[in-house]
């Protein structure tokens, strides 16, 4: 089954390629934002939009019909006058009431009903008004069990992809609306995107954890590695470029905002992808996150023909040599030091720097367990369940079935291959000027994706020569391309403060 | 507009890679340093617990 694990989730993506290629001819056959369906709404229709502003964009906002201009007194209370509707409705039904009524009442409020008949005319990624009818609802539906598949029968990074599955699939139940907001009160998952993915607080508690389980002692030994984290971020800064060309085919028009949380992808870190986005482009935060977990749970695919297209068998074979060891005054102060170089340099990026500083300054004291305990564990499997419920909360279909979707695998991969071959190119270049040998294979390690990408380089160097062990010295780019990813996030939110 | 967005987005990657460059090339200095300074006052044989 592990063999086969690449190959499944390329099916997997091949299957969202498959459904954002649906979302894309059909925005582009029908662009439903026709003045004639916004004039005639149908019987069940509703209309579902984000608020204006990104940053406080909801999963899905059911705007409630707003009283007219000038018919509300000033100082008078809606919900007064919505609660009076009620009641006069209540007293209507209770008049009209018949067995065959109760009867055509209840079937319209089950899902059959409302995934065959429903329609509802909402805002697109892109802040177009789209018609969304039932069975785009039910896909998403399915597109959750495929990652529930995924996550529980194929073992496909289930942490996250459980929680993100069902997330998806409550979010598209009909009439239950958990996603929005239904007579003033908001669904359970509109809630937990609020409380910490839409504000990015989640991503910040999850980079403690990343910080608290982090050893630096690989990077602090051998310091230089760490440009090969530095240089694997051209996947993210060059995946910029290949957004705003996408802008060049037709039904493609990302601004540069959106370029810059999609490009981030090639970072190869979730929670660092979800804090970027849910910054800069909310309505895409979904596809973004979803897209960045398959790619890093894709590394083993995705890497080594890469590594083998620009190194030599010779360069394969490199062996390193051994670190000298790490004392525990050098990697208590590790901490310190980037948190000061943070607030130097770009104070931006210090509120993911400084959680991770956080995390790792507390383990590595040692004198404080229980807290380190608390953000190894449970803080971080909390933030984690919470964090991928919201994710699975945005994928909607007016969000995930559109032409934007396409590109986000796209140039996710274009990121995420960037990224490795960055890497790998200058680790070349200094193995020419380096008195010490380094192999190049490590420097595809300098996309985050922790540990994984490591022991991709350890496993490709093991193929050339058995007795090589680099999984130690990869780590060095791997941390560091953590620390990277996170400084090219900061840049961004730099850019558009 | 294109030409405009492209414009933008090589300010980025130059900017960008300059801003994740220097950051590193700190980084390393500064851990250099740390060594350098530890080893200096003897402090550098403690081995955590």
């Amino acid at each position: 089954m592990k063999k086969n694990k690449p190959l499944i989730m390329l099916i997997t993506l091949v299957g969202l390629i498959l459904i954002g290629c649906l979302g894309y001819f059909s925005a582009r056959a029908n662009p439903l934002a026709s003045a004639k369906d916004q004039e005639k709404p149908a019987g069940r229709e509703k209309q579902i939009t984000d608020e204006s502003d990104p940053r406080q964009a909801s999963p899905r906002s059911v705007v409630q019909t707003a009283p007219e201009a000038g018919s509300m007194p000033a100082g008078a209370r809606p919900i007064g006058r919505a609660q009076k509707a009620r009641e006069e409705r209540d007293k209507a039904n209770l008049r009209d009431f018949s067995f065959a009524k109760f009867l055509k009442s209840i079937l319209k409020t089950t899902g059959v009903y409302a995934f065959l008949n429903d329609k509802q005319t909402a805002l697109s990624a892109s802040g177009k008004p789209v018609t969304i009818h039932g069975w785009q609802s039910l896909i998403m539906v399915m597109v959750g069990l495929v990652l529930l598949w995924l996550g529980v029968a194929k073992n496909f990074e289930p942490l996250l992809l459980i929680p993100i599955g069902f997330g998806t699939l409550l979010v598209n139940v009909p009439i239950a609306n958990m996603g929005g907001i239904s007579n003033g009160v908001p669904g359970f998952l509109k809630i937990v995107y609020e409380a910490g993915v839409g504000n990015e607080l989640f991503p910040l508690i999850i980079f403690m954890g990343i910080g608290a389980l982090t050893d630096f002692g690989p990077l602090i030994a051998n310091p230089k590695l760490s440009l090969l984290g530095a240089a694997a971020q051209i996947g993210v800064f060059g995946t910029v470029i290949g957004a705003v060309l996408m802008n060049l085919i037709p039904g493609f028009s990302y601004t540069l905002r959106e370029a810059c949380a999609i490009s981030i992808i090639g970072g190869a870190d979730g929670p660092t992808s979800i804090y970027i986005a849910a910054n800069l482009a909310p309505h895409l935060l979904g596809p973004i996150a979803v897209a960045a977990y398959s790619y890093m749970a894709l590394v083993p695919l995705i890497q080594p023909p890469i590594m083998r297209a620009l190194t030599t068998p010779s360069e394969r074979r490199i062996r390193m040599k051994q670190s000298r060891p790490v004392g525990k005054t050098e990697k208590i102060l590790f901490p310190i030091i980037i948190v000061m170089l943070c607030i130097l340099l770009i104070p931006a990026a210090a509120p993911l720097i400084g959680t991770l500083a956080f995390g790792n300054f507390i383990r590595e004291i040692g004198i404080v367990d229980r807290l380190v305990r608390t953000l190894q564990n449970e803080l971080l499997n909390i933030a984690s369940i919470l964090l991928s419920l919201g994710v699975g909360a945005q994928m909607t279909p007016e969000k995930f079935m559109q032409p934007s979707t396409l590109g986000i695998i796209v140039l996710g991969l274009v990121a995420f291959s960037l990224g490795s071959a960055g890497g790998i190119l200058l680790a070349k270049l200094m193995n020419k000027f380096s008195r010490e040998p380094i192999n190049p294979l490590i420097g595809s390690a300098g996309v985050s994706a922790v540990p994984m990408a490591a022991r991709v380089s350890h496993k490709m160097g093991q193929e050339a020569d058995p007795g090589n062990y680099l999984i130690m010295r990869a780590m060095a780019p791997n941390v560091s391309g953590v620390i990277g990813t996170a400084i090219a996030a900061g840049v961004m939110i730099a850019l558009f403060k | 507009m294109i030409m405009d967005l492209l414009s933008k987005a090589l300010t980025i990657i130059l900017v960008g890679m300059g801003v994740v460059f220097a950051f590193i090339m700190l980084m390393i200095t500064a851990i250099h340093l740390n060594a350098w300074i530890l080893k200096t006052l003897g402090k550098d044989q403690e081995q955590p617990k």
